[in-house]
């Protein structure tokens, strides 16, 4: 969660001269699901070869997500080898052409509710982190502590936000998923996650007291 | 050898327990999925066809053993009518509810529900507009309060509803409950156009207990199936050494 808050810190005015940054997965992301649907119908065919292809090029993305999700490497883990397994055993009902992100990124996600609700200790994990920071803050030198104070900021608004907002802002910005692949994962529409994205967008710029940028949303 | 020592400042990550490197976890993923076998298309579409297969003639032996087409007293234009209607809307309800409409995440939401509620008001509403045409039709049969009809919309119902969710098991990730519901409504709309070939009664309190109660029921038992069956749940099984944080220094 610090790295993603940090990132968009400095996106977002941690410093006046930075324009907000563009997530830098994003070109590469459009590469990457062309290249796991390829893959995708491979592997559905029979080749069984084809799985390396398919894990390289999702699992690197499923994986960021899962860990700034659960903030814990090992779980992240866990849920990125259940959801890989998934879409093996699935592989047979693959539809060629269609896109394989929103569906893993949807299974991942769903895997993660599954977790949390199993645990219930996510609350924990949270509390752990935001402390770790702290104590970290006090021996940097002062552009980064402005960086890191405004990452904490927004790592706060973050976890204060609802979970759908989050997630819709993390898909788009994060992992550079299209507004229709990323309402595709979250079974919503794609107004619906633009909404949610520009929610998200409104409160972070509220809360390091940046201008609303009308294109946000866009 | 003496193990390094990493300080405080210098472990991995900062905000996150350490798993096992990336390597390793690619090839535990890749190794075990060699280990377990999955069904390719091909082979899917075999099972597919086989579990489809079934699931369409049990509910139709168990028609004709049941007493198949009855007339009755009622008109052949009425029955055609009301057969055929109900035939139509069905495949329709059909197709929406167990296709997965060009997405590997199945339907929206919004064409699940509404196939939901449409299928017993579109077949119950049919059926009473064609009756009415026949007021003779829509008097009450003091003999058939509608057990019968319940019974045997049950009866039929059960194969392909059992197979359909089959088909469909741990495949959804959003919304499982929906999507089992409208393949309960799938399977309720099938079989209430045998119902409608079998039963000549018309009244509308009988048609209500006989035929939409037990589409709603089949409805309500596949969403509780839907969360259980047709949900993406976490596989205890694979839960290895991945999962175990590396000690830490």
């Amino acid at each position: 969660m610090a790295v993603i808050a940090h990132k968009f810190a400095q996106g977002f005015g941690a410093s006046a001269a930075h324009q907000p940054e563009r997530a830098p997965s994003r070109a590469a992301g459009r590469g990457d699901g062309e290249f796991a649907s390829v893959a995708m119908e491979r592997y559905a065919q029979g080749d069984e070869s084809a799985f390396a292809s398919v894990y390289d090029a999702v699992a690197p993305r499923v994986h960021a997500y899962l860990i700034r999700q659960t903030r814990d490497r090992a779980v992240a883990d866990d849920l990125l080898q259940q959801t890989l397994l998934q879409i093996h055993r699935k592989r047979g009902t693959y539809v060629a052409g269609l896109p394989v992100l929103p569906w893993a990124f949807a299974i991942a996600r769903r895997l993660y509710i599954d977790e949390c609700r199993r645990r219930k200790t996510d609350a924990l994990w949270s509390a752990r982190d935001v402390g770790e920071d702290d104590r970290r803050v006090s021996a940097l030198p002062d552009d980064e502590f402005a960086a890191r104070e405004a990452a904490r900021l927004v790592e706060v608004e973050l976890a204060r936000m609802p979970g759908n907002q989050r997630v819709a802002f993390e898909l788009l910005k994060v992992e550079g998923l299209s507004h229709q692949e990323a309402a595709q994962a979250l079974g919503t529409t794609v107004n619906a996650v633009k909404l949610r994205a520009f929610r998200a967008y409104s409160a972070i710029r509220a809360v390091l007291g940046c201008p609303l940028d009308p294109s946000a949303s866009s | 050898m003496v193990p390094q020592q990493i300080s405080k400042s210098k472990r991995p990550t900062a905000d996150v327990r350490s798993g096992v490197d990336e390597a390793q976890l690619r090839a535990q993923v890749i190794d075990r999925s060699t280990r377990e076998h999955s069904p390719t298309r091909r082979e899917l579409a075999l099972r597919r066809g086989m579990v489809l297969g079934m699931a369409l003639a049990a509910p139709l032996l168990s028609f004709i053993v049941w007493g198949g087409l009855r007339v009755g007293p009622r008109p052949v234009g009425l029955v055609l009518q009301t057969a055929l209607g109900s035939a139509v809307l069905a495949a329709v309800f059909i197709i929406v509810g167990v296709g997965r409409g060009g997405s590997m995440l199945g339907r929206p939401s919004s064409w699940l529900l509404t196939q939901v509620l449409l299928t017993p008001v579109c077949l119950f509403g049919w059926r009473v507009l064609i009756t009415a045409r026949y007021p003779e039709m829509m008097l009450e049969w003091a003999d058939r309060p509608g057990i019968r009809c319940f019974t045997l919309s049950l009866l039929l119902a059960c194969a392909p509803l059992a197979g359909l969710i089959w088909l469909r098991r741990g495949s959804d990730p959003l919304h499982p409950r929906l999507t089992a519901a409208a393949v309960g409504a799938a399977a309720g709309a099938g079989t209430w156009v045998l119902v409608d070939l079998w039963c000549p009664v018309g009244y509308v309190p009988h048609l209500l207990l006989g035929h939409v109660l037990p589409l709603l029921l089949l409805i309500a038992l596949s969403a509780l199936l839907g969360s259980r069956v047709i949900a993406v749940h976490r596989d205890r099984r694979t839960v290895t050494e991945l999962s175990r944080p590396r000690p830490r220094f």
